[in-house]
């Protein structure tokens, strides 16, 4: 127990100075991200630019950290909304039942066997590009796999003793929904969030990298990394560096979800084991 | 002696919490438990719950959970220390030569696999039977432990089978090992009198047959005064006291025996009250429940059912497993909407609510309560549609239902997880008092219980039924709850009721074959006499 306490305040302290950086970045980028410099096009690392240049000699890191700040909101706000939208629509499914339910499944059934990426791309592609539309691709092809939680686990609550306990003594729908069902939800649906985090970071930079996402020169982290490709060879850093930083942010991401998650359960631990 | 039939030898067996490093902490929760159990034997271990009978089982199995360890003392099956084998010879052990019947069989089935394969299993690992032979002694095994149908049953999946049924493939499964000893816990506490009989029959003829040693746990003293050559008394963790059934039940020894015995003898005689001149507060007219579809009408869980309720009546409503009495609780609380029939609440003007006056106590008390809120919480929770409440006159409404069920205030800052069945059934009452209620139903309340538990929350309930006046509905599988407790009993069977009677009449005199099977079941055959000696449960 104490070494994963020690593994999640390492990973907060990674994001927390990953997010710092990127928040920063206006003031503590070495040179202005969209600076082209061809006398140094994909340069190795040097004193002058820490992580190298890539293909049109613009600065790895100001780039990197330029980036950030649209690869992580974007993905960040889609988790969100995703998770929202998700488990009340996979709630409503399973409190109402019926053809509700029934309505709701097949849809989520629906989205899931379409491409997720060929959906985003076809609604990017009618409402323009940019931020809102990539926000709304990004949450209308995720929320399916909350819903599928919510719903499975709701059913499972509602089914328990102290339900039914509840509806005997006069407790209302609602009561019975926000502390009942939904803190029997928290822990699994904070695993799959942080999961679906890194999985939308990598989405974000796929739509941006076919051109429905940021537009040049505006970076982020999955369009470098795209834009990189072909220069593996030569300058291997262009694809490392923002790769490592999804890795790592999406690392750090789960980490610190899984000890979320894992005090979310605590109450139903037997005492003497929660105090370890 | 023959390998096979090996005695079980506990010799100082000290069970206690492990720490990280290896050491112990915290007190032992076995201290010296030594017991043999010889083949052939029917050897009963009884206790109240929580006094270790379990953990003694599942350490001669090695299958402790992974915070706890053995910590002094030995166990024996023949030859071979257990508590020093390797995983190997335990694999070879478990299910083969020491078998283990569960308390309850429908969690230890995989649900996702058939009763044949769950059967094929210890025949292939211990018999080393493969195909045909596998299937046809799988049939056999169940044809043994009662199935009529042995073709249809081995086909079946854990759910499909009733409470009993499953406790009967259990049986079998435990016995395809073919083992000379066999551990059986509580394997019959979840079951009504009848299929109790029927399986602790079964064990008994195979220790007659076979020659395989029972070491029987559970708290019911009626099946060990019926079944045990020896029994052990079991409390907080060591045996107090031990020695032949007849001697032990007739001539106990120390306190803590004598007042499991009582404790096991619900006397008749304790209450005797003249027929109600009330009016009726509920009345139930043709009442159906069916499963399935609003076209098509599936199975029928109940069927006419046509009832009444006295105020302050106490009615009973026996049945076995199976026989649509949970649906009855859930129709008439509301829980459920009845298919067919009414249901009539003529209640006194003075209740807050009309739609809580009906309340309902729950059979298993630990699924009852969310886990992850305190117990004050859960008590909330009923009094907050009734804005009227200050916090403060709320807290002081808990804290008086928690005086009347003899509760702890200080159990309300605790989780359901860290109170005993006896305490959450309590706060069950507590719950349900909170709202004021007329008709308390309570649906199999106590046989989650052990046996002094369920005597004191037997007798909580009636001194609640005579201070507020409450009319309760005692539905029940257990024969001498409902006489202790009814003033009449109605007997439901297959979703119909068969007789309605006075308590007094229908025990001298049961009316439809089924009660006559019922009442008959209760008192267990054997002809040493001992029955009457104790005297517990004869009508």
């Amino acid at each position: 127990m104490r070494k994963q306490f020690n593994v999640t305040t390492l990973a907060a302290a990674v994001l927390a100075l990953i997010v710092l950086a990127v928040l920063l970045a206006p003031w503590i980028s070495p040179y202005p991200p969209a600076e082209q410099n061809l006398a140094e096009r994909l340069a190795p690392p040097s004193a002058g630019h820490w992580l190298g240049t890539d293909n049109l000699g613009r600065d790895t890191l100001s780039r990197i950290l330029e980036g950030g700040r649209f690869s992580m909101s974007v993905a960040a706000l889609a988790t969100l909304l995703t998770c929202l939208l998700g488990v009340g629509i996979g709630i409503l499914s399973a409190r109402r039942r019926g053809w509700v339910d029934e309505f709701l499944t097949r849809t989520n059934d629906v989205l899931l066997a379409l491409p997720e990426m060929v959906v985003a791309l076809f609604i990017v592609a009618a409402l323009g590009t940019g931020f809102g539309p990539l926000l709304l691709a990004l949450v209308v092809t995720g929320w399916t796999p909350f819903a599928r939680l919510a719903r499975t686990l709701a059913y499972d609550v509602s089914a328990r003793g102290f339900v039914d306990a509840a509806r005997v003594v006069g407790c209302t729908p609602r009561f019975i929904i926000f502390r009942h069902v939904l803190p029997h939800l928290a822990a699994p649906v904070l695993g799959q969030a942080t999961l679906r985090f890194g999985h939308l970071l990598i989405s974000v930079g796929a739509l941006s990298y076919l051109g429905l996402g940021v537009q040049p020169p505006q970076s982020d982290w999955g369009s470098m990394l795209a834009a990189a490709q072909p220069f593996a060879d030569r300058a291997p850093l262009g694809i490392l560096a923002p790769g490592l930083v999804i890795f790592t942010v999406a690392l750090c991401v789960t980490l610190i979800g899984q000890r979320a998650a894992h005090m979310a359960a605590a109450p139903l631990l037997m005492p003497q084991m929660a105090e370890k | 002696m023959n390998p096979v039939n090996a005695g079980l030898v506990l010799d100082g067996l000290q069970v206690g919490h492990k720490t990280h490093d290896g050491g112990t902490s915290g007190g032992p929760l076995l201290s010296d438990v030594s017991l043999s159990v010889e083949p052939g034997e029917f050897v009963a271990l009884v206790g109240s719950s929580g006094s270790g009978k379990t953990l003694t089982a599942m350490s001669c199995l090695q299958l402790l959970p992974p915070s706890l360890g053995i910590t002094g003392g030995s166990i024996r099956l023949g030859d071979l220390d257990l508590t020093r084998a390797s995983e190997h010879q335990l694999n070879s052990v478990r299910g083969g030569r020491l078998g283990m019947l569960f308390q309850q069989p429908k969690r230890m089935f995989n649900p996702n696999r058939t009763i044949e394969q769950h059967l094929k299993e210890p025949l292939r690992l211990h018999a080393g039977l493969r195909g045909s032979k596998a299937r046809s002694k799988a049939l056999e095994l169940l044809e043994e432990v009662g199935f009529a149908d042995p073709a249809k049953g081995i086909r079946a999946y854990p759910h499909q089978l009733s409470g009993g049924m499953a406790q009967r493939a259990m049986t079998a499964v435990a016995l395809a090992g073919q083992p000379g000893m066999l551990l059986a816990d509580e394997p019959t506490s979840a079951l009504d009198k009848v299929l109790e009989r029927q399986i602790l029959q079964l064990l008994d003829r195979e220790r007659r047959e076979r020659g395989l040693g029972i070491l029987y746990i559970t708290h019911n003293i009626a099946s060990v005064a019926a079944y045990a050559d020896r029994v052990l008394v079991m409390n907080a963790g060591s045996i107090v006291e031990a020695g032949p059934a007849g001697e032990l039940l007739t001539r106990p020894r120390t306190d803590y025996t004598r007042e499991l015995l009582a404790a096991a003898r619900l006397a008749p005689e304790s209450r005797r009250r003249p027929p109600s001149r009330e009016r009726d507060i509920l009345v139930l007219d043709g009442v159906g429940k069916h499963f399935g579809s609003r076209r098509k009408l599936g199975h029928a869980a109940l069927q006419d059912v046509s009832l009444t309720l006295k105020r302050g009546e106490i009615l009973g409503v026996l049945g076995q497993s199976g026989s649509g009495k949970s649906t009855l609780a859930k129709a008439i609380v509301g829980l459920e909407a009845a298919s067919t029939g009414s249901i009539f609440r003529q209640l006194d003007t003075a209740g807050p609510r009309e739609g809580t006056a009906v309340q309902l106590v729950f059979q298993e008390p630990h699924s009852a309560f969310d886990p992850r809120m305190t117990l004050r919480t859960s008590l909330q929770a009923p009094l907050r549609p009734s804005h009227d409440l200050s916090p403060e006159q709320r807290d002081e409404r808990i804290a008086a239902v928690m005086a009347e069920v003899e509760l702890d205030a200080a159990l309300l800052d605790k989780r359901p997880g860290q109170c005993s069945g006896g305490q959450l059934q309590r706060a069950t009452i507590a719950r349900a008092l909170l709202l004021e209620p007329q008709v308390l139903i309570c649906d199999e309340a106590t046989s989650a219980l052990d046996a002094l538990t369920q005597r004191t929350i037997l007798n909580l309930l009636l001194r609640l039924q005579r201070e507020r006046n409450l009319s309760l509905i005692v539905i029940s599988h257990d024969m001498d709850v409902v006489r202790y407790m009814c003033d009449r009993v109605a007997v439901l069977l297959e979703g119909r009721v068969v007789e309605v009677a006075e308590t007094k009449d229908f025990f001298a005199a049961p009316g439809h074959p089924h009660s006559q099977a019922l009442v008959q079941a209760s008192i267990p055959c054997r002809a040493d006499g001992l029955w009457s000696v104790l005297d517990v449960a004869k009508p």
